[in-house]
């Protein structure tokens, strides 16, 4: 267990008021913001905030196992990088590779958007990392054929396509900051019409073409969950994008239930959206998901200290998950269940750090 | 023992002030934090304002009494004070202070094996109702020790704390870099045991030893029911105001489970973000035999030790008797379910939420 008092970095609201002071206005607010009203992003919170873990008692807890194993992949903790586009925004020198080599050392995965620099076999050989490549369509099934066998040829042990994305939303503060990232100027609307395209028949020929486990990221429902199930996927993701994408959707962990209901056994169930502390991932955990990812923390962390910045939000949320499987009286992921988790009522407002509330941030006014 | 209340004090809130000022921001906020964000610490205080009282009329109430008896204890008011480490960080007299006010106030002390000055010398300070409370850092040996100094000493009873298995991350501590008294001294040595502690130790302490026994720590009706199982003659609700696990449920709704199921069969002890009279006749009528007050010992004691941590009890002990007037009733035995009811919290709830007089500057971390 990490000693947090000596370290730099004691606690991740450090790290989080680190990263706010390295980067600019636009690039935080790029990270930190959400589409329209944020309504979607804040749920995510809100999602984690009316649950409660039920604390069990006078068990053995001295050794807690915290791995989970997922696509042949041995997690120290059931955590993933989520896939970020332009990591190199808050990570200048590394981009990309910082946070492969962060899951390296970490012994969790990194999946590598592929929005980011530098690109997949550079950051392929930056790290000997647990790596699964995640996919934008903007091009035919020659497109798609060429990245999933660069994917398969660079080690990746899986490989994701997302979906929520079909078009692109309005992200209100980019808009009022008048902040163009480079990496949509780049972006055509012939090319963004591959992914508005994008249908269950791709899926169908994707799994008949290749061999690699498929991961459909940006599920949101359980009937697209079932579809799924249907379609033989691999791994299915739920996600809203970090409230990014549809506004006035539902938190992340409300819908994870319903997608357990329909797909567990039959596909590995991953969920990223609001996770900012340990028992967070203990709740998404209980309630069946078998990875959770990590986006904006992942961020923060380059952005305060680049790979050892990941390293230690990485070091201090398995802190938090080894202490609060302990006081559940858990010693691994298969003494949780549903009933370790209970309705129980908020005491904050939810907005992006709010699991945070000793972050103290100057609110920009616009 | 003749000490009298510190009469310069007004309300509660005039002591929480006096308190903050007294103490260093490190101390201030150890006393006052609890773990990670702190959700289970305000989910404490949201349970207790989700309940409103209803106020019954023209009844004599020209008699009320809070007085109660616990394990045979004849008390001025259900009141414990709740075990608490490094009280001497807080006030200099440490736990003797604590044992020295619960004296003259007819109330419990419950003394922390984390706490100084120790249990002799505690227990040696005041002439009071006292109940040791260990952490357990060592084996069978270490245990039968305490168990025996306590027995030897006049302790009624004996509490072990069970819901802290892992030291928990208190951030504004990480924050403040501040590493208090026991936390130090206690570095590398112990934890082991707590976290290997089980059911089988409950079965072997009660085969061994003839004290009444407190399970302290218990945070669902699942364990409280195997722990009147085991013999434990009190169940200890409580999430430890919040430092043990976070993300748990405030410490009511764990009462509201909990109480049918062992009411009769264990005493029932409640703590968890209890600062008004109030709170302490909304815990009983849920089926509380004892109220643990933690975070408002401290306050009173940081504010001007044992005449302070006396003013404190002497407005919660006037609140309640307010409360029964209002309420129409002269005894707790009178109270039950029918006097409460649910209503909407009126606040954002925090640590000092029923003291909304009180209103620090945010300190910046």
């Amino acid at each position: 267990m990490s000693e947090g008092i000596s370290n730099e970095f004691a606690t991740i609201h450090e790290i989080i008021k680190t990263a706010r002071m390295n980067l600019t206005q636009g690039a935080w607010d790029y990270m930190a913001g959400a589409s329209e009203s944020e309504t979607t992003m804040k749920r995510n919170r809100r999602a984690f905030d009316k649950l409660a873990l039920k604390p069990r008692v006078m068990r053995d807890v001295r050794e807690i196992d915290t791995s989970e194993t997922i696509f042949g992949m041995k997690l120290n903790i059931p955590v993933i990088l989520a896939p970020i586009g332009s990591l190199e925004t808050f990570s200048p020198v590394g981009g990309a590779a910082d946070s492969a080599r962060a899951a390296e050392e970490a012994g969790i995965c990194h999946m590598l958007s592929s929005r980011c620099a530098p690109g997949l076999e550079e950051v392929a050989a930056a790290a000997d990392n647990y790596r699964i490549f995640q996919l934008y369509v903007r091009g035919d099934t020659d497109f798609e054929d060429d990245h999933a066998r660069r994917a398969i040829d660079n080690g990746y042990h899986a490989f994701a396509v997302t979906i929520d994305t079909a078009v692109y939303s309005r992200r209100e503060r980019d808009y009022a900051n008048r902040f163009v990232k480079k990496w949509r100027v780049d972006v055509s609307n012939d090319e963004q019409n591959w992914q508005a395209l994008y249908t269950w028949d791709n899926v169908k020929r994707f799994k008949d073409t290749h061999d690699i486990p498929l991961i459909m990221k940006g599920i949101a429902t359980a009937e697209d969950a079932a579809l799924c199930v249907e379609h033989g996927v691999d791994g299915i993701y739920v996600s809203n994008h970090g409230g990014r994408q549809l506004d006035h959707g539902r938190g992340s962990l409300d819908v994870l239930p319903e997608v357990v209901r329909e797909a567990k056994g039959k596909a590995k169930i991953f969920v990223d959206g609001g996770c900012l502390r340990g028992g967070d991932i203990v709740k998404a955990k209980a309630l069946g998901a078998d990875a959770v990812g990590i986006g904006r923390l992942q961020c923060c962390g380059l952005a305060a200290a680049g790979q050892a910045g990941v390293v230690r939000v990485l070091e201090i949320l398995e802190d938090e998950i080894r202490i609060a499987m302990a006081l559940c009286g858990a010693t691994s992921w298969a003494d949780l269940d549903e009933s370790s988790v209970i309705p129980s009522s908020p005491v904050n407002y939810p907005s992006v750090f709010s699991g945070h509330p000793l972050l103290h941030l100057d609110a920009n006014k616009y | 023992m003749s000490i009298e209340p510190a009469a310069e004090f007004a309300t509660l809130h005039e002591i929480i002030k006096a308190a903050r000022n007294n103490l260093t921001q490190g101390v201030w906020d150890y006393v006052t934090g609890a773990t990670d964000s702190e959700t289970t610490l305000r989910r404490n205080r949201q349970a207790l304002d989700s309940i409103a009282l209803r106020p019954r009329v023209m009844r004599d109430v020209s008699k009320r009494s809070a007085k109660a008896s616990f394990m045979g204890r004849d008390l001025s008011m259900p009141i414990i004070l709740a075990p608490i480490g490094s009280l001497q960080m807080v006030h200099e007299g440490g736990a003797a202070t604590s044992a020295k006010a619960a004296e003259i106030a007819n109330v419990i002390h419950m003394v922390s094996s984390r706490s100084g000055p120790g249990l002799e010398e505690t227990a040696a300070a005041a002439d009071n109702h006292r109940i040791f409370q260990l952490y357990i850092r060592g084996g069978d040996d270490f245990e039968d020790d305490h168990v025996k100094r306590a027995i030897d000493n006049g302790y009624f009873a004996f509490a072990v704390t069970v819901d802290l298995d892992y030291y928990t991350r208190r951030e504004r501590d990480h924050a403040n870099r501040f590493v208090h008294l026991s936390r130090a001294v206690m570095a590398g040595g112990g934890m082991e045991f707590q976290a290997a502690y089980n059911w089988d130790s409950i079965k072997r302490f009660k085969d061994k030893h003839d004290i009444p026994l407190i399970m302290k720590g218990i945070g669902t009706v699942e364990d409280a029911v195997t722990a009147v199982e085991h013999g434990a003659e009190a169940v200890y609700l409580s999430n430890h105001g919040g430092r043990g696990l976070d993300s748990g449920r405030g410490a009511i709704e764990i009462l509201r489970e909990t109480a049918p199921e062992i009411k009769g069969k264990a005493k029932i002890i409640y703590d968890g973000g209890v600062m008004r009279g109030t709170d302490v006749v909304k815990a009983m009528i849920l089926g509380a035999d004892a109220v643990g007050i933690g975070r408002m010992q401290c306050l009173g004691m940081a504010a001007a030790g044992v005449p302070g941590l006396l003013r404190a009890l002497e407005i919660l002990d006037e609140e309640i008797h307010i409360a029964f007037g209002l309420m129409g009733v002269n005894s707790w035995d009178e109270l039950d379910g029918s006097f409460i009811c649910d209503a909407e919290p009126v606040g954002e709830p925090h640590i000092f939420s029923q003291h909304p007089m009180v209103a620090f500057e945010p300190h910046l971390y």
